[in-house]
């Protein structure tokens, strides 16, 4: 009995290292570019435009100049900021967040309010540093990449925001 | 700008715990629930998009209608390389014009003039001897070259002369043709000359010939029929390389109007005198009409002489010849012996070509280097500018008064 034809698998044309970038820190993206624009159908069409754009530079990326990580959350920091120019606004305060109604607040449930509170109440860029550190996991030197600074003066600010959440935290 | 200095020990340990609690490598409770709360805040997916970025990717991330900005116009493949084109166009032309305003004045120049006729001269030396009327009449060139006067427009001429001229127009013409040749050959080439005269029906009126070892030149002044003078400076033209042509023309119908007139006039009192004197009755009346006839037989022989020559300068032009024998070395304005290009002659040209495209290629540089530092410099403030512009959208909103 003959073996069984084995369908052959779908030819990739790309390049596999931008799909792996791509499936990688989509979520990440996303919700970085939610954390400037605070618009959900906003964040998803900045979502689209970074990735076409990463994907149009991606043969110029010089892995020597920096992590593809940092270069990808710069596009999409560029893109999102670009949108909120053409808007003629700047960004929001409060906006469309994460549902965490259906989170447990069995633990400590009073800091926990008060960490949410805070950080609701940061300005956009200490969410966006907040967004970078905590959700896409960058270290300090890719943070400093993405928002054109040096290390040094990211760390500092990033310091300075976990001082104030941690203060929020204490006074609960 | 992104120069990094020494963090502050204090700042420098707190991001190390930081660090470590992310890791999973160290518990402070504090920083575990903030970095909780600040992951718990991080919108997840939405399905649809995460539909959307799979088809793109599949798609290879066709362009969407908003990714197109003002300036995508410019990145569109045919238009780039056009207008890179046309700007190096545009450099070409304002380069080589330049160069040939600058270039003029030093550089010998050859040009048509006159009633369609072919005409070669110096350029700069010409204009300032228009008004010569000696065949043989020469200038020094800006090179040192002699340089023959340039021709009149015959037509020009026409237009000057008087109003009052009647019947047909007569117009002396005249040429001036300086050949060179080798050396060795300016006897064989000035007995060419003479010899082409005699075929045309004309004559060599004047001739002066010396040659030496390494120079020498030969002069002639022909008389050739001036129905066949473009048929002369045509043969006389192939007898050695052309450094000079030059044609004049000269309406000369008045003056042959005047010695006719006066040959009119000067009969008619010859007849008048002729009848009184049929009529005289004494010898002391006689003598003093006989007088007066000599005298009107006098004007009579000037007019007609008058009358001849300006027929002859109208019936036959004036043909200056000079044949400059050179030495083998600098025969030929680029062509070799018996006119031939050789390869040394075709390699000095290439040297010169090459010369001159570098040069223009040194002055297109030159001006290319300010206008690059001036698309440098905007490209600088344009990148600032939208770095600055982004930064100001995060900036937090100012509250409503």
């Amino acid at each position: 009995m003959p073996a069984l034809a084995v369908a052959p698998e779908p030819v990739n044309t790309e390049p596999p290292a931008f799909d792996a970038l791509y499936r990688e820190h989509a979520a990440d993206v996303f919700a970085y570019v939610m954390t400037l624009l605070r618009d959900r159908p906003s964040a998803e069409d900045v979502t689209m435009a970074a990735f076409e754009r990463a994907f149009r530079r991606w043969e110029s990326f010089d892995p020597r100049r920096g992590a593809e990580r940092a270069w990808l959350f710069g596009i999409a920091r560029n893109a999102a900021l670009d949108e909120l120019r053409r808007r003629k606004r700047v960004a929001p305060l409060v906006g469309d967040l994460a549902d965490d109604a259906e989170r447990g607040e069995q633990d400590d449930p009073l800091r926990r309010a008060a960490v949410r509170a805070a950080l609701a109440g940061l300005d956009p860029r200490e969410r966006e540093l907040v967004s970078l550190k905590f959700i896409a996991g960058l270290s300090n030197a890719e943070i400093a990449e993405v928002i054109g600074t040096s290390a040094t003066n990211a760390g500092t600010r990033l310091h300075r925001v976990v001082i104030k959440l941690r203060e929020a935290c204490r006074e609960a | 700008m992104r120069r990094n200095t020494a963090l502050d020990p204090i700042v420098e340990q707190e991001l190390e715990a930081l660090e470590a609690v992310l890791a999973g490598k160290r518990h402070d409770p504090e920083l575990a629930l903030i970095a909780d709360e600040a992951r718990a805040t991080a919108p997840p997916m939405p399905p649809g998009l995460a539909l959307r970025l799979e088809a793109a990717a599949a798609d290879g991330f066709p362009r969407s209608a908003p990714e197109r900005t003002r300036l995508g116009w410019l990145r569109r493949p045919p238009l780039l390389p056009a207008l890179g084109a046309l700007a190096a166009v545009l450099l070409a032309l304002v380069v080589a014009g330049s160069a040939l305003r600058g270039g003029s004045s030093d550089d010998e120049t050859f040009g048509t003039s006159g009633a369609g006729q072919a005409e070669l001269s110096t350029g700069s030396s010409g204009g300032a001897n228009t008004d010569s009327a000696a065949a043989g009449s020469t200038a020094p060139g800006p090179t040192g070259a002699l340089a023959p006067p340039v021709a009149e427009d015959a037509d020009a001429l026409t237009r000057q002369a008087p109003a009052a001229a009647r019947g047909p127009r007569r117009v002396q013409r005249a040429a001036e043709l300086i050949l060179s040749t080798p050396i060795a050959e300016l006897q064989d080439t000035s007995d060419a000359v003479a010899r082409t005269a005699d075929r045309l029906g004309g004559h060599v009126q004047r001739s002066d010939v010396s040659a030496g070892d390494e120079s020498g030149q030969a002069t002639f002044d022909l008389r050739i029929p001036t129905a066949r003078l473009e048929e002369a400076l045509a043969s006389l033209s192939e007898l050695g390389n052309v450094q000079s042509r030059t044609q004049r023309s000269q309406d000369i119908t008045a003056r042959f109007t005047s010695a006719r007139s006066r040959l009119n006039d000067a009969r008619a009192e010859r007849q008048a005198l002729l009848r009184a004197l049929a009529e005289a009755d004494t010898s002391q009346e006689i003598a003093s009409i006989n007088a007066r006839l000599d005298i009107a037989r006098a004007r009579i022989a000037a007019a007609k002489g008058d009358l001849f020559g300006a027929r002859r300068a109208a019936g036959l032009a004036r043909v200056s010849v000079t044949v400059v024998g050179v030495s083998g070395d600098d025969e030929g304005a680029g062509l070799g012996d018996e006119g031939r290009w050789t390869p040394g002659q075709a390699l000095d040209d290439a040297v010169a070509v090459l010369s001159v495209a570098a040069g223009v290629a040194i002055v297109a540089f030159a001006a290319a280097i300010p206008a690059a530092l001036l698309a440098l410099l905007a490209a600088l403030a344009w990148r600032v500018y939208r770095r600055r512009s982004r930064e100001l959208a995060l900036e937090p909103r100012a509250p409503a008064v």
